[in-house]
């Protein structure tokens, strides 16, 4: 693995290690998301710094431990990238002369809570959870960046699938989506069942909306 | 007037004060108000609340009265059935499940939670920043209002000609050593040894500033001794060169060594 880069650079092979830890597998994995001018996903990684794919994993793993850095990995799908620690948000805030993250009205929160949670979402899929029109409140949501078009599901009319974005993850200060905070139980259900549930009711019988 | 706005005041209170939502979203309010599980028992028990706020409905636009009269039906059917000896069904019949208003609850119920959650995480400001390659930006802090209307036009202009003034002129002046031709310098020479008949190399070159003009005060010098205008004397090699006046110059000589220097 290191042979190459040996050569190249003419450093003696006892230099490079032959076989990274998973410490030092975090740590290049930080360097590369560090000159990366995009988000890479995580192939992207592997194949670009000669890694194999479980050694990426190895290596995101151990940096998902370590919360007391300035900053953290986000995995937005199978896209990483570096984004600040949100316990510092105030501060770099300043430093950077934004504005706190503007509040989201309840309706605004109770549709990107779906998508977040059960995505991807249509609005049809919102409509009927929310028992009320949200055509508005998604337009707002996509206008802020806070959710995309993701998908086309296949049914009548092929309604837009919404999935969100990584600016959600850095809105809501979240490594990736498993970092959501996690929906309880009520009445002995699963929340999270429950909302699918819903959510694929949507399409079954006379609820059924087209689009 | 003063009836006016009390009137107002009043319509904005009884409309805004419940500001739901939606249909499950008022009935959810209800429930809970009245601290009941959400079942079809306690649907029914906050029924006719449900549609005394629809009839308040009447100046909503027509889609949203319609979202709740939806389920205000949904409700008034659950409640009939409990109320009334349950008809027999008919094959033909499709009414909708009652436990379906019930489970559609349940979910809405659960969403607001998860949503409460995450509008938590902006109250708590808890956000983070990726790395947009904008940079630093450092926050002026300035104490004073500035506003341009309050300067003088007098404070403005001088700064417009500060400004101004550093910005580059079209034509630039280009600072050039002025050359001493070998004309000029022959006129000089010839001048100083008219005058004295006898004149050292070095006093001619002692108001030379550069090298070229020593070196072109020897050219002339050379041109000179060669017709014979002056002639030179030097006692030894690297010595003081002494220029003595020679015969006579006629203005042909001149003009003939003028066209020396142009070829």
């Amino acid at each position: 693995m290191s042979t190459d880069v040996t050569a190249q650079s003419g450093l003696p092979a006892e230099w490079l290690p032959t076989d990274y830890t998973s410490e030092e597998l975090a740590a290049l994995i930080e360097a590369v998301l560090l000159v990366s001018p995009e988000p890479p996903t995580i192939e992207e990684i592997a194949a670009g710094a000669d890694l194999a794919l479980d050694e990426v994993e190895e290596g995101l793993a151990h940096l998902e431990q370590q919360t007391q850095r300035g900053w953290l990995v986000q995995r937005h799908g199978r896209r990483l990238s570096l984004a600040t620690n949100p316990r510092y948000a105030d501060r770099v805030r300043m430093f950077l002369g934004l504005d706190r993250e503007a509040k989201l009205s309840s309706a605004s929160l109770e549709a990107l809570a779906l998508v977040a949670y059960q995505q991807p979402v249509t609005r049809a899929e919102v409509e009927r959870i929310r028992g009320v029109d949200s055509s508005g409140v998604l337009a707002t949501l996509h206008a802020r960046g806070l959710i995309e078009p993701v998908a086309r599901l296949a049914t009548v009319g092929n309604p837009i699938q919404y999935g969100t974005t990584a600016l959600f993850l850095s809105h809501f200060g979240l490594q990736s989506l498993d970092d959501l905070p996690p929906i309880g139980m009520i009445n002995g259900k699963d929340g999270a069942e429950m909302l699918a549930a819903a959510q694929a009711e949507t399409w079954s019988g006379e609820t059924s909306e087209s689009e | 007037m003063a009836s006016d706005l009390g009137e107002l005041t009043l319509h904005t209170y009884q409309t805004r004060l419940p500001s739901f939502e939606g249909p499950l979203d008022l009935l959810l309010h209800l429930i809970e108000r009245q601290k009941l599980d959400i079942s079809e028992v306690s649907l029914v028990a906050v029924t006719d609340q449900f549609l005394d706020h629809i009839a308040n409905l009447d100046e909503h636009a027509p889609h949203i009265i319609a979202e709740f009269t939806s389920v205000g039906t949904r409700l008034t059917l659950l409640k009939s059935r409990w109320l009334l000896p349950k008809p027999p069904i008919t094959d033909d019949e499709v009414s909708p499940d009652p436990d379906d208003l019930v489970e559609q609850l349940r979910a809405y119920q659960q969403l607001k939670i998860a949503a409460a959650q995450l509008g938590e995480r902006i109250s708590e400001g808890f956000s983070s920043y990726a790395n947009t390659g904008v940079g630093p930006v450092v926050r002026v802090q300035s104490t004073e209002n500035i506003k341009l209307a309050t300067y003088e036009p007098r404070v403005l202009l001088a700064a417009i000609r500060r400004r101004l003034s550093v910005v580059p002129k079209a034509i630039q002046a280009i600072r050039t050593r002025r050359i001493v031709s070998i004309r000029e310098m022959t006129d000089r020479i010839l001048t100083a040894v008219s005058d004295r008949g006898r004149v050292s190399f070095s006093s001619l070159t002692e108001d030379a500033r550069t090298r070229t003009d020593r070196a072109t005060a020897f050219l002339a010098t050379l041109v000179l001794v060669r017709r014979q205008i002056i002639n030179a004397e030097q006692d030894e090699l690297f010595s003081e060169i002494a220029l003595i006046k020679g015969g006579e110059v006629d203005s042909d000589t001149l003009l003939d060594m003028e066209n020396d220097f142009v070829n």
